[in-house]
């Protein structure tokens, strides 16, 4: 009967442990971090945080080059995408701008498109559409949306 | 006792599909309908889309915002009206409100100038906009669309002062075969 009962424990503790584990499979949050360290991301500048959209990009497309600068009241930041591969790509990016308290500024965010050649290297700009703006985390993708998403999904089907 | 454990077991295999469950990305479930994001640049025609009107117009505003002779006046903050945005694409439909409410809004947010009505008796600049667009069309259905937005600054006087423009092409694929 105590070698029952203990079995019993033992498996309400294997089904416990096994909703957590079906539970964390999202991963855990940490409010005091700005981000978790991935090699898609980079932020050794405070004020730019880069980002790749995607785990096939790395060591295909750098990110380079963060530079700040202020046109009039706004703060303006460039950052040099630069195509490392002989493959042409097209990519979209975006601009968020926080300020200094890490706030988000603007939600209007637009995905821009652009097409790197092979070894090639190119310039973007953003200016920010509000004074307070202090840093930004660009990011830059294969482009995304709903209908390459629904084309993808039905591939998959 | 065996029948407890059975239980308790299924018990365990349905909160983990419940738990699971939580974080499926269910497709399409309501309706066809989705709410997309809307940032992002999906076009079903070669034609101009929100987030297109959105792009243009910063583009060219921010043009502007960073040029030498705006960013000579030093928190001045001049009058300026900007005028009726001119529509001179191929396309009536085109929500010409969208991209001049777009200019405005960069314009003010920036607090670098004071927007005055079209009305206004007492200002600096003028600015005046003007949305272009040509078109080509492919034997097999291709379609290839080039927009520029153009911004002009005048002075009381009628003299320009600067001018900005902004570019975007869209192009639409050959059709599929079958």
């Amino acid at each position: 009967m105590k070698s029952k009962r203990y079995a019993l424990k033992w498996l309400a503790g294997l089904c416990a442990l096994a909703v957590m584990v079906a539970c964390n499979s999202t991963g855990v949050s940490d409010p005091n971090l700005r981000h978790y360290e991935q090699n898609t991301v980079n932020a050794t500048n405070p004020r730019a945080r880069l980002v790749l959209g995607s785990e096939d990009l790395v060591e295909r497309i750098a990110l380079t080059d963060a530079r700040l600068g202020s046109a009039g009241e706004l703060a303006k930041a460039e950052v040099t995408v630069q195509n490392l591969s002989n493959d042409r790509y097209t990519l979209e990016y975006q601009y968020a701008w926080e300020d200094k308290d890490g706030f988000s500024i603007g939600d209007n965010r637009v995905w821009s498109r652009f097409v790197l050649g092979p070894r090639e290297i190119k310039s973007f700009k953003s200016i920010a559409t509000n004074p307070k703006a202090y840093g930004f985390t660009m990011t830059v993708r294969l482009p995304d949306d709903f209908f390459i998403h629904q084309e993808k999904y039905l591939d998959r089907k | 006792m065996r029948k407890t454990i059975s239980m308790i077991a299924a018990a365990g295999v349905v909160a983990v599909g419940a738990g699971c469950q939580s974080n499926m990305p269910q497709f399409g479930g309501q309706s066809n309908v989705s709410v997309v994001d809307s940032g992002s640049r999906e076009h079903l025609q070669a034609e101009l889309t929100m987030a297109d009107y959105t792009e243009l117009a910063e583009k060219v505003t921010n043009k502007m915002l960073d040029s030498s002779l705006v960013q000579g006046w030093k928190g001045k903050k001049p009058r300026l009206i900007l005028a009726k945005l001119r529509n001179n694409t191929d396309n009536e439909n085109i929500r010409m409100a969208d991209i001049y409410d777009r200019i405005t809004e960069t314009l003010l947010n920036s607090n670098t100038v004071r927007l005055v009505d079209q009305s206004a008796t007492s200002f600096d600049y003028v600015v005046r906009s003007e949305l272009s667009s040509n078109r080509q069309y492919g034997a097999g259905g291709q379609e290839l669309v080039g927009y520029k937005l153009e911004l002009k600054l005048f002075t009381i006087s009628g003299e320009m002062q600067g001018q900005w423009s902004g570019t975007l092409t869209l192009a639409k694929g050959q059709k599929s075969f079958l």
